[in-house]
């Protein structure tokens, strides 16, 4: 009995190995981005979808050819065709030897032309979601033009694409222009929540990406109805507040000066009481310094100082003020997150006019918005003044 | 081979103060916070996880002191003085029944999560089986070395859930908060009974109360052991709150596995944090499974006294993997979870409520 138990015993090892799921590392096909494609839009209201992922050549990546041979690239991009995304990485299984594996994926590209359809935005992200080997820290973006020539860029100074933009994103933070990457976990709440939000925006131009601007998604139907960029971008930064880095561009008696920020925070003030005339105001306090000058006048001087950060405010509120007029009468949308200060400070009053805010009668256009901003001028730099005399 | 036995089959009341917790913290918590969020607003879910905990702590204390006051009597024992034996007979053989299906219960949920973010080709059937072996591996042994185990795992489960709130803390966006106390009276009352299910865990206070060497202290314990999850429950909701929000959270299956998957070590020393927090909270499981299974024999064993502890695992190792695979899809299973959650709750307030009131009238001492 004892000995018929002990075979009984290991021969039950056999069975507890495990190894359903082995799969050894050089087998799998590590995906750091993906792109999808509109591919066709079908009559029937259905629409065909190509996927676009990115797979990592290891071996060319850590070992450069160093004897002038041709280059190898680090990656592989390869396209498949059809209706899901699930779908579609199943799919790939057929067109590479590797065993795709989506745990790495860093960024995710989107193409216009998809994000302007109505109501598919939020399908074809689905399966980044909901799978569980994909990371809530995805970033999401979308691409004026085709998705998938953004995985297929060239540049020097990274060999995959997709950690190229991935990196240009996280830089994206210096400038007052870009705004912050949106992550999955991110746009995962904005659908949810169905905000208006935006999402970076990028364009290509022969064979260089460039990330200039923002895509505006309307968190209802559910699809980009615009894109913002240069100033009014910056004006939806300082709207948004918590800026560390950025630069303003004005004149002051007719000459250019570049104001510095380094600190900008903004502080919004909503009045629901009159849901016809919500009185939103929003005040702005920037923190900086004088990085460059054009003229040779002294900033010494208490009086002058105090001008230049009166026309720096002024610039600002003018900046602000107009992204707020594109805001109501152009896209209507509200994107600057009024509707979640408004949940989180005016609850009650919000519970009334939650299905009117941004759609419906719109009462997001015809609300009041008054912009007060201020500025100071830490300092002005190491030197005064680059030349004495100016042609004055 | 011949095992080790512990000199005595006796606990100290620390060990009950570290027992209580280890029962309760396990895979409750995983899916916890999506059940409060969803019905409640915001962050509103910290006062149906308060009350609930209060609850639960006034019902640990009651029990344990209903206990305590017959020191080293068996649960048999004193309910047969109270209310006599075939009514005893019965109590007991419920209290073994439904720890039998809270012990196929978490095989089959283990299975699942661990199926589902782990090992995606492994069939269901297989990963409950070798947990389950491992559970009987562990009851087999002596019921001392359960006590130890909870000892040494509990810290490594506190410490590793204390790691996910901390490094999530760069997420946390304070907005989310807001607004608060919007939830509705049916919303609070929801989410009250949600939390008292996933703290549930009197049942091992009935049985393991017995085996305390001198219970004098055992019910402020037990009453403490109780607030360690109660606290971390709240702590680990808010931590899901505050980087989530609530539609998300609400939305998500389990928010506090994704709240260890987003997690990332400045630094890039550990990038996948998820796996470590997996091995942890399964020794957090497994410790729950194991004490769950344990009653179920000890209860069984105070009613068949002349059948072996072996024999009596080995009739019920088989029924606990039936039950626990029956249920064909997750619906199922959190319907079978739910009633289970509402009978252990409801069974333990009854048998309290009539044990206690029989005594009053009978005045047993």
């Amino acid at each position: 009995m004892k000995r018929f138990l002990s075979i009984l015993s290991c021969f039950t090892l056999l069975l507890l190995t495990g190894c359903w799921d082995e799969l050894p590392i050089d087998e799998r096909g590590f995906v750091i981005g993906s792109a999808l494609d509109m591919a066709d839009k079908n009559t029937e209201g259905t629409y065909d979808i190509t996927l676009t992922s990115q797979f990592v050549i290891a071996g060319n990546l850590s070992n450069p050819t160093q004897d002038g041979g041709e280059d190898q690239a680090a990656f592989k991009n390869i396209s498949a065709t059809g209706q899901s995304s699930f779908q579609l990485s199943r799919e790939m299984l057929g067109l590479i030897n590797l065993i795709p594996n989506y745990e790495h994926l860093k960024i995710l590209i989107v193409s216009s032309d998809i994000a302007r359809e109505p109501n598919l935005f939020s399908s074809v992200v689905d399966g980044f979601i909901r799978d569980h080997e994909m990371r809530r820290g995805i970033k999401v973006m979308v691409s004026e033009g085709d998705a998938k020539d953004v995985l297929n860029i060239q540049t020097e100074t990274e060999p995959l694409p997709s950690r190229f933009i991935d990196k240009i994103m996280e830089n994206s933070v210096k400038s007052l222009e870009l705004i912050e990457p949106v992550r999955i976990g991110q746009l995962h709440r904005y659908l949810l929540d169905e905000d208006s939000y935006t999402l970076p925006l990028l364009t290509l131009s022969e064979d260089n990406v460039k990330y200039e601007g923002v895509a505006v998604f309307d968190g209802k139907s559910d699809h980009q109805v615009g894109t913002i960029s240069g100033d009014d971008l910056k004006g939806f930064r300082l709207i948004k507040g918590n800026i560390s880095n950025g630069m303003l561009l004005f004149h002051i008696d007719g000459q250019l000066m570049i104001y510095e920020m380094n600190a900008a925070k903004s502080s919004i003030k909503i009045n629901a009481d009159n849901p016809d005339n919500v009185k939103i105001s929003i005040s702005i306090d920037t923190e900086g310094a004088i990085a460059e000058m054009f003229g040779s006048r002294s900033l010494l001087d208490q009086a002058y100082m105090d001008k230049i950060e009166k026309q720096i405010a002024e610039k600002i509120e003018q900046i602000v003020t107009h992204t707020v007029e594109i805001a109501q009468q152009e896209l209507e949308i509200d994107f600057f997150g009024f509707s979640n200060i408004l949940r989180e400070k005016h609850y009650d009053d919000w519970k009334k006019m939650k299905d009117d805010w941004d759609h419906g009668d719109k009462l997001f256009t015809q609300s009041t918005v008054d912009v007060s901003a201020n500025a100071i001028v830490r300092t002005i730099g190491s030197s005064d003044k680059a030349k004495d005399k100016g042609m004055e | 081979m011949k095992r080790f036995e512990y000199a005595d089959e006796k606990i100290s009341d620390k060990q009950i103060l570290v027992a209580v917790p280890s029962f309760v913290i396990g895979i409750g918590i995983l899916s916890l916070p999506q059940n409060i969020a969803s019905v409640t607003t915001a962050s509103d879910g910290w006062i149906p996880l308060l009350i609930g905990g209060v609850i639960t702590v006034l019902i640990t204390w009651s029990v344990a002191k209903l206990s305590a006051s017959f020191p080293n009597q068996t649960f048999i024992n004193y309910a047969s003085t109270i209310v006599t034996r075939p009514i005893a007979i019965v109590l007991t053989l419920l209290f073994s029944i439904l720890s039998t299906s809270i012990t196929s219960l978490q095989v089959r949920q283990i299975a699942d999560i661990a199926k589902h973010y782990l090992l995606k080709e492994t069939p269901v059937e297989i990963i409950s089986f070798t947990f389950l072996l491992l559970i009987i591996y562990a009851v087999a042994g002596s019921r001392i070395g359960l006590f130890r185990l909870n000892t040494m795992f509990l810290p490594f489960v506190l410490f590793v859930a204390v790691i996910v709130i901390v490094f999530n803390i760069q997420w946390f966006d304070p907005a989310f908060l807001l607004p608060t106390f919007e939830t509705s009276f049916s919303g609070h009352i929801e989410g009250i009974k949600n939390s008292v299910l996933s703290y549930a865990g009197f049942t091992i206070l009935w049985f393991y109360i017995t085996i305390v060497k001198e219970p004098k202290k055992t019910p402020k314990m037990a009453a403490i052991g109780m607030c360690i999850p109660v606290v971390l429950y709240i702590f680990l909701y808010l931590t899901c709150i505050l980087v989530f929000g609530n539609s998300v959270t609400s939305n998500l299956q389990y928010p506090t596995i994704e709240l260890a998957k987003i997690l990332e070590i400045p630094g890039g020393i550990l990038e996948r944090f998820e796996s470590l927090f997996f091995v942890i909270w399964i020794m957090a499981i497994f410790n729950t499974t194991a004490m769950t299974f344990d009653i179920a024999v000890l209860a069984l064993h105070s009613i068949f006294a002349n059948t072996g502890k072996i024999k009596l695992i080995f009739i019920i190792g088989p029924i606990v993997y039936v039950t626990g695979m029956y249920p064909q899809d997750l619906v199922q299973v959190s319907i079978f979870g739910s009633f289970i959650g509402y009978s252990s709750v409801l069974y333990t307030v009854f048998v309290a409520l009539l044990l206690f009131t029989i005594a009053k009238i009978r005045r047993v001492k």
